[in-house]
């Protein structure tokens, strides 16, 4: 399914650093995102885009692969999901190299909290750091 | 409609959703911006120049498809060693906001090239469709993650869908 064409409306980059080993990292607040209907997400890894517009490193695809985004919708754990499904975009320049053919998972204007929402990661490394890195849409 | 679609078949299967998508845009009209960037510059936020033809017009849809190899008529930015495509991000002013903040390059590059140093990511998305937007060109940007610092005057091109 194809979520974009005259559908979406506007895009926030939102960015979980993660550092220091432990396998939740949770969102940083998101101001912009506070009760607002999403439609829907993505994510990247480094051999797609090497760093995020503050200079961060992202993570490898290869960290991708094992990690789930947990999204939280009023008290409950709503979503939680592989991230590799969240890959919409190609790379030609390695990495792993998957794609979700269907392209962007609809969330249907989902209100997400944001502070309670995070990515798992399945073991605790020190030496894993960097930054997993989402596309918001939304609308407002 | 079958046939064609296996004549030109995709790696991601996604040519049949992609006519779909485009006729979204059926009969608008298209051009093209382009944001100049001096050779050996260091600049991070790179401003829109402004755009006459575009000024009173209401946008449907943007996208980044030309680079210098998919678009040999002028110098376009190119992905290379210095990753300027990959570290790039544009952000839209329209709303009285930045409402479209950020969004990487490679997220609305629909054209996908995979030869040798031609290699350019894409999304198989292709277009943002903004809901039809005046957009606010002088206070659009593109944001870069570290300085491109091109060894020639060159140029990021959008494509952009409106109508007057």
């Amino acid at each position: 399914m194809i979520t974009t064409g005259n559908n979406l409306n506007r895009f926030e980059n939102v960015t979980v650093t993660v550092g220091g080993g432990g396998t939740q990292f949770n969102f940083p607040d998101q101001p912009n995102l506070r009760g607002v209907p999403i439609d829907c997400i993505t994510t990247y890894y480094f051999e797609q885009i090497p760093q995020t517009p503050n200079g961060q490193n992202l993570l490898y695809s290869l960290d991708l692969a094992s990690s789930f985004l947990v999204l939280y919708v009023k008290d409950e754990e709503y979503i939680r999901i592989p991230m590799t499904h969240l890959v919409n975009n190609y790379t030609p320049a390695g990495g792993l190299g998957f794609i979700n053919g269907n392209g962007y998972i609809p969330l249907g204007g989902l209100n997400i909290i944001w502070s309670k929402s995070y990515v798992k990661y399945p073991t605790a490394n020190p030496l894993l750091e960097g930054a997993f890195m989402f596309g918001v849409f939304y609308k407002k | 409609m079958a046939s064609a679609n296996r004549i030109f078949f995709t790696p991601f299967l996604t040519f049949n959703k992609y006519i779909m998508f485009l006729q979204n845009y059926a009969g608008m009209r298209y051009d093209t911006i382009n944001i100049p960037l001096a050779a050996d510059s260091m600049q991070t936020k790179i401003n829109f120049p402004d755009q006459p033809n575009l000024r009173d017009a209401m946008i449907y849809g943007v996208e980044f498809v030309y680079t210098k190899f998919t678009f040999y008529g002028q110098p376009v930015i190119n992905y290379d060693g210095t990753n300027q495509i990959t570290n790039a991000y544009i952000t839209l002013y329209f709303d009285g906001a930045d409402a479209v903040h950020q969004i990487p390059m490679c997220e609305i590059a629909p054209i996908i090239s995979g030869g040798g140093i031609s290699q350019v990511g894409g999304s198989i998305n292709g277009i943002l469709g903004v809901n039809p937007k005046r957009i606010i060109w002088t206070k659009s940007y593109i944001t870069l993650s570290a300085p491109a610092a091109p060894e020639n005057n060159t140029n990021f091109v959008i494509g952009v869908f409106f109508k007057r």
